[in-house]
């Protein structure tokens, strides 16, 4: 069933190929509009270098049938010869020097576009699989893929205005192989358009197999698995899964290979062996019964010949590439239209003062379950406040903050925002006042200072970094790395680079919170890659760096959490008790249950 | 400083080295022979009666045609050479697609046996080579290209037969009718050899200039889509960094490409002038000369050779492009050997004696760096474990702990002491069965796609015993019930990598997943690294308890750096820099007031309800 449907979507009709190509053009236009004409004056010469070339053949064989003047042929030749290579000249000067950076101008601008785009996506976006694989597909396809499709769409109009004007020189020379040409090579045309079709089929059915192929790959390849992979028979498994795709792939393409053989076969010789073969006795013949066809018309038409033959080939090639082209600029233009959800006009978003939910509901648009991750969340949240989430796994703490955060709307209910609903506020301005340290934070191959500031560094800010790497307890490090704050990270792309450890890097997600001076600030469970010392000393340094800010704390370990101003317990996505850690021990419910699980280990006997 | 290296040995490789390149393709082209012979054959078969096929269709063609008609012959006498020509024209183009099928099935074969042996040594190899990066830049590229190098050398092979039959064949035509074009067809040929190299050189250069650059492009792009750092592209304004790479970067790639273009374009131009426009028009010229001039040439002989010859040219030119090519795959091919024919560092003998059933554990003055490291990670440990013991092993960060528990696996061997089973030295003992002794779930375990049951056995083709003995693990480990609530329970497909109805599991029941591996294997010691990191504190309590019932006769090993669950165990070293700094059982590490004892306190006084967090300072 799944995948009749995909069958289809890997297939366009004309009509969509070429809107779908069109705007691509109109991009390539867009960032190099000289592109196009200077491909099109190529064309023209080429086209024209192709027609002197034939031309000249006639003459040559004519001048030495006729035994005329060598001389004459001489320069006629290098006459010839010359105005070829000048226009050689310049087609190797587009295609190696100006198409090279075109197309960086084009990729350049067009980068920007998908960037922009990719940050204004909702983030849902990226938990819905299709969505998201589509995604990637489009950016990373990117690179090669729109140059390769302008200079396809370039080279197209080379080809037909030289399949043109040689079979006019063909025509002219031999009318009915023209016409013998045209017959054979639409028909060969017809049924290559046939086997292009055949071929996506095979190549649908061919990439269940790859995918499978490609993840025992991976298994065996990455370091990820190795462990595993030496302790249990799981190799053999995985050895024999081997053994069986491939039996299944071959038997896949077996099957195909029988339905494309007859065709495929037909079709080579119709647009190979004829032209080729065929046309050549033919002409050989006509040669012999016709007394007026001299040996150049001869030679000429079996050179004009071949070359259609070779032209009318290469386009019919693009058959098949400009379907997949269009798949591609289809996923393309779905991306860049998108219209994002998490929205709002207001760019004046007032300090904070107080952060209200109401009956808010959640569910992650594409989890597959219709199951609320979030029901009926209720509380407020005033300036200045330590509040804590607790809860066990998967009862919504870091669901709600990602809806604090406005990375997520909620499904139902609201979050006033100061009294107004956040949903009114600009994401990018809103998220100015909240901060959050998320438990898959990520360090990115920029500078320390960079990453702390979480954008571009100035030398202002100089005490802003210091001071927020100190309060992450980063200094020991800070003095250990060479450049200081100006110390690349991670060795991406730079050998000097550094990599942290684990808690190192938490660290540094930490003090990027402290350097963004935000009114809120969110902590999803900061401590769990760092040891108990430095888990202890970061508790201290946090409470002492944030006395008038309001701090939201989640996390399972109860220790961390206990001075909050107000704790809330979560429990399958609704808040079952609430209140401060000495209310919620007096309650003696769930919250005390777990306090005593956690501290009971350590009790001093 | 490695990645400087490596550029300066690809450099020497590059070198033309022709012994080195005939071995190495030969190895490459022995992984076909091994497997599926008879593509080659058919290949090569093939690649010559296209040869024939070729020189029949053209060059032979007309010279025939042209001479018959000189002698004055009819239609009717030339037109069974012409149909003879034209069916076997028709003739090949059915071989042809008859042999691409079957060559395409065959690949098949190729293509798994080349995998199959590349998995079998990944697995083979300790490792330390998945750390060691220059080892696994070969497994990388031995991974990635070993059936493409394969396919390479029977590709250079066929076209090389191919070439060498037309060549034969058109250049004894030409030169049956006049020697002097011989020369000429040779010229692009010497044009490859004075300026290939030069040429080659120019893209290599410009391959690694834009690759840096390239890198850097790329890194951004990733930072874009990756769903990892989408919270911080929204969150801070990182992507303004991010701009200003991409744009450094695009500047660099524009100014390598203005720099390269122009030598690209004028080696391309003096390729189309010499094999084009000199072979081509000299032989026009040449022969004009001799036909109009000399008159020593008759028309048909000049309209052949003036035909043929730059085709020939083109062969002969490919000739030298071929071994470039070869070369080029000879470097991969390099690669690939090295990884094949490494010898594993801990390797299975055969012949070694089975393990032992363990009594006690012995580890004297082990030391252990990682190469390349600054220091060790391991400086003379020394303990004891005897059968049945509990033991923690706790520290910071870094200290060494998960380390130890690779030594004492054999993922590594150590760099001097020993680890000693029943006071056996474990390198004289047989590898997998030493191994089996252990269970063990890492930090970074992770599931296969696979069924629910066949991740717990880490088995395939289960029998109705072997579920049974997984659903009664799953259980012990408190995640039967969600298993069984899966529409085919434990034989529900793990991921959805393959099945769309693919379970997925939490990080807490991936963890509860693995543990349950430890309860299917029922082995002699349990090593548990970091267990509970993804478990919340209930079922970290839960778990530990059941692990100690299950576990009362074995020996237990568990590291973690939350001290909670080492007081539960018989005896706890904690380790400090690679060295056991602190040893004994929970109340003689307090009792002590050490480093432990301070570690403790730390995390225990959040906990104690006498105190209010925040008054030490």
């Amino acid at each position: 069933m799944t995948k009749k449907k995909k069958k289809n979507e890997n297939k366009h009709p004309p009509k969509k190929v070429l809107k779908n190509l069109i705007f691509m053009l109109k991009f390539s236009a867009k960032y190099t509009p000289k592109y196009l004409w200077i491909t099109v004056i190529d064309s023209v010469l080429r086209a024209a270098s192709t027609v002197a070339g034939v031309l000249l053949t006639k003459y040559i064989f004519d001048a030495i049938e006729k035994e005329q003047d060598f001389l004459r042929i001489l320069i006629t030749v290098l006459i010839v010869g010359g105005a070829q290579a000048a226009i050689e000249l310049f087609f190797l000067w587009r295609y190696e020097v100006y198409r090279p950076v075109a197309e960086l101008a084009i990729h350049e601008g067009m980068q920007k576009e998908f960037y922009a785009k990719a940050r204004s996506l909702d983030q849902s976006c990226y938990d819905d699989p299709e969505f998201y694989n589509d995604f990637i597909w489009a950016i990373r396809e990117s690179d090669g893929r729109v140059g390769w499709i302008v200079l396809n769409l370039n080279v197209v109009p080379i080809r037909i205005i030289s399949l043109i004007s040689i079979f006019g020189i063909l025509a002219y020379l031999d009318i009915w192989l023209a016409l013998f040409f045209v017959v054979s090579s639409g028909l060969g045309m017809y049924i290559k358009f046939a086997i292009s079709r055949r071929e996506l089929d095979k190549k649908n059915d061919l990439n269940y197999y790859d995918r499978e192929l490609s993840y025992i790959h991976r298994t065996f390849y990455m370091p990820d698995r190795a462990k595993e992979l030496r302790q249990g028979e799981i190799s053999e498994l995985y050895r024999g899964e081997l053994a069986r795709i491939n039996e299944e792939k071959t038997e896949c393409k077996k099957k195909h290979g029988k339905r494309l053989l007859g065709i495929s076969t037909a079709s080579a010789i119709l647009t190979n062996t004829l032209p080729n073969a065929g046309a050549t006795a033919y002409l050989i013949i006509r040669y012999i019964l016709d007394s007026g066809m001299s040996l150049g018309t001869f030679s000429a038409s079996i050179q004009a010949s071949l070359r259609l033959y070779w032209t009318m080939n290469d386009l019919v090639s693009f058959i098949t590439i400009m379907n997949e082209h269009s798949l591609y600029v289809e996923k393309v233009r779905k991306f860049l239209e998108y219209e994002p959800t998490v929205v709002g006009d207001k760019k004046d978003v007032p300090s904070f003062e107080k952060l209200e939910l109401r009956g808010v509901s959640f569910a992650y648009p594409f989890s597959g379950e219709a199951k609320n991750i979030l029901s009926d969340v209720s509380l407020e949240i005033n300036k200045g406040e330590k509040i804590a989430f607790v809860g066990y796994n998967g009862a919504g703490k870091t669901t709600l903050t990602k809806l604090l955060m406005r990375l997520y709307d909620p499904s139902e209910g609201e979050i006033l925002y100061n009294g107004v609903s956040s949903t009114v506020y600009s994401p990018e301005d809103y998220r100015q006042h909240i901060g959050a340290v998320f438990q898959d934070y990520k360090i990115f191959a920029a500078t320390l200072a960079e990453n702390v500031v979480g954008g571009e560094y100035e030398d202002s800010m100089e005490e802003r970094v210091r001071s927020a790497l100190s309060a992450a307890s980063f200094d020991e490090k800070l003095g250990s790395l060479p450049k200081g704050i100006h110390t690349q990270l991670t060795t991406e792309f730079s050998e000097e680079g550094v990599g942290l450890s684990g808690g190192e890097s938490q660290k540094v997600a930490i003090a990027r919170v402290f350097a963004g001076d935000f009114d809120i600030m969110i902590l999803d469970e900061p401590s769990s890659a760092l040891d108990p010392i430095a888990e202890y000393e970061l508790n201290q340094s946090i409470l002492k760096s944030s006395v008038d800010k309001t701090v939201i704390f989640i996390s399972h370990r109860l220790s961390t959490t206990r001075m909050a101003d107000r704790i809330y317990m979560f429990d399958k996505g609704r808040i079952i008790e609430s209140g401060s850690h000495e209310e919620l021990m007096a309650l003696d419910g769930r919250y005390a249950e777990m306090y005593r699980v956690q501290a009971k280990k350590y009790k001093i006997e | 400083m490695p990645k400087k290296e490596k550029k300066e040995k690809k450099e020497k490789k590059k070198r033309f080295d022709l012994k080195a390149t005939v071995k190495n393709n030969a190895y490459a082209l022995s992984f076909i022979t091994r497997s599926a012979p008879s593509v080659l054959v058919v290949t090569l078969a093939v690649t010559l009666m296209s040869a024939v096929n070729s020189f029949l269709s053209s060059a032979y063609l007309y010279n025939y045609a042209l001479n018959s008609l000189q002698r004055g012959a009819k239609v009717r006498e030339i037109l069974p050479m012409l149909l003879f020509i034209f069916l076997f024209s028709v003739a090949m183009q059915v071989i042809q697609k008859l042999a691409d099928l079957y060559c395409d099935l065959k690949n098949q074969k190729i293509t798994a046996y080349i995998n199959d042996m590349m998995y079998k040594k990944a697995v083979e190899v300790e490792l330390g080579c998945f750390e060691d990066p220059k080892f696994y830049d070969s497994f990388v590229v031995a991974s990635s290209y070993a059936a493409n190098c394969a396919f390479n050398v029977m590709g250079s092979l066929s076209r090389f037969l191919y070439v060498i039959a037309n060549v034969a064949a058109v250049g004894t035509l030409v030169l049956t009718i006049d020697p002097i074009f011989i020369p000429l067809s040779c010229v692009p040929l010497v044009a490859t050899l004075l300026f290939g190299k030069k040429r080659n050189n120019a893209y290599y250069e410009a391959y690694m200039e834009k690759r840096r650059a390239t890198r850097k492009k790329d890194y951004v792009r990733r930072t874009f889509y990756l769903s990892d750092f989408s919270k911080e592209m929204r969150l801070t304004r990182m992507y303004k960094v991010m701009y200003g790479k991409m744009k450094e970067s695009v500047d660099e790639l524009k100014i390598t490409s203005k720099k390269y273009g122009r030598k690209f374009m004028l080696f391309r131009f003096l390729y189309y002038f010499v094999n084009y426009q000199v072979v081509y028009f000299g032989s026009v010229i040449l022969a004009a000369f001799k036909t109009i001039v000399k008159k020593t040439m008759l028309i048909g002989d000049c309209f052949v050779v003036i035909n043929s010859l730059t085709t020939v040219a083109e062969d002969i030119d490919s000739v030298g492009k071929l071994t470039m090519d070869l070369s080029q795959n000879s470097m991969y091919v390099e690669e690939i050997k090295k990884f094949l024919e490494y010898e594993p560092k801990i390797p299975e003998d055969e012949n070694a004696p089975l393990a032992p059933a363990p009594l006690e554990l012995e580890l004297k003055e082990l030391t252990f760096r990682y190469p390349n490291a600054a220091s060790d990670t391991l400086a003379k440990v020394s303990f004891r474990i005897k059968k049945g013991e509990k033991i923690a092993i706790v520290g910071h960060n870094g200290a060494g702990k998960s380390t130890l528990a690779k030594l004492l696996q054999r993922f590594y061997d150590p760099d001097s002491g020993e680890i000693l089973l029943n006071g056996e030295n474990i390198k004289t003992l047989r590898l997998s069965s030493y191994r089996r002794l252990f269970g063990t779930v890492f930090q970074d375990y992770g599931l296969f796609s696979a069924t629910v049951a066949e991740n717990v056995m880490l088995r395939g083709n289960l029998t109705d015993g072997e579920k049974e003995i997984a659903r009664e693990a799953l259980r012990k480990s408190d995640i039967l019930d969600k298993v069984n609530s899966l529409p085919k329970g434990i034989d529900t497909p793990v991921t959805r990598e393959f099945h769309e109805d693919g379970a997925v599991f939490s990080g807490g029941e991936a963890q509860k997943i693995a543990i349950a591996r430890i309860y299917a294997m029922n082995p002699e010691i349990v090593i548990m690294d970091e267990p509970t990191s993804a478990l919340d504190p209930i079922a970290e309590y839960k778990m530990y308890e059941n692990m100690f019932e299950a576990c009362k006769d074995k020996t237990v090993i568990f590291i973690s750096h939350r001290l909670s669950s080492a007081t539960m165990a018989d005896r706890i070293y904690l380790f400090e820099e690679g060295k056991i700094c602190e040893e004994g059982s929970h109340s003689q590490l307090l009792a002590l007031g050490g480093k432990y004892s301070e570690m403790w306190h730390k995390q225990a006084d959040s906990y104690l309800d006498t105190k209010e967090v925040g008054e030490d300072d």
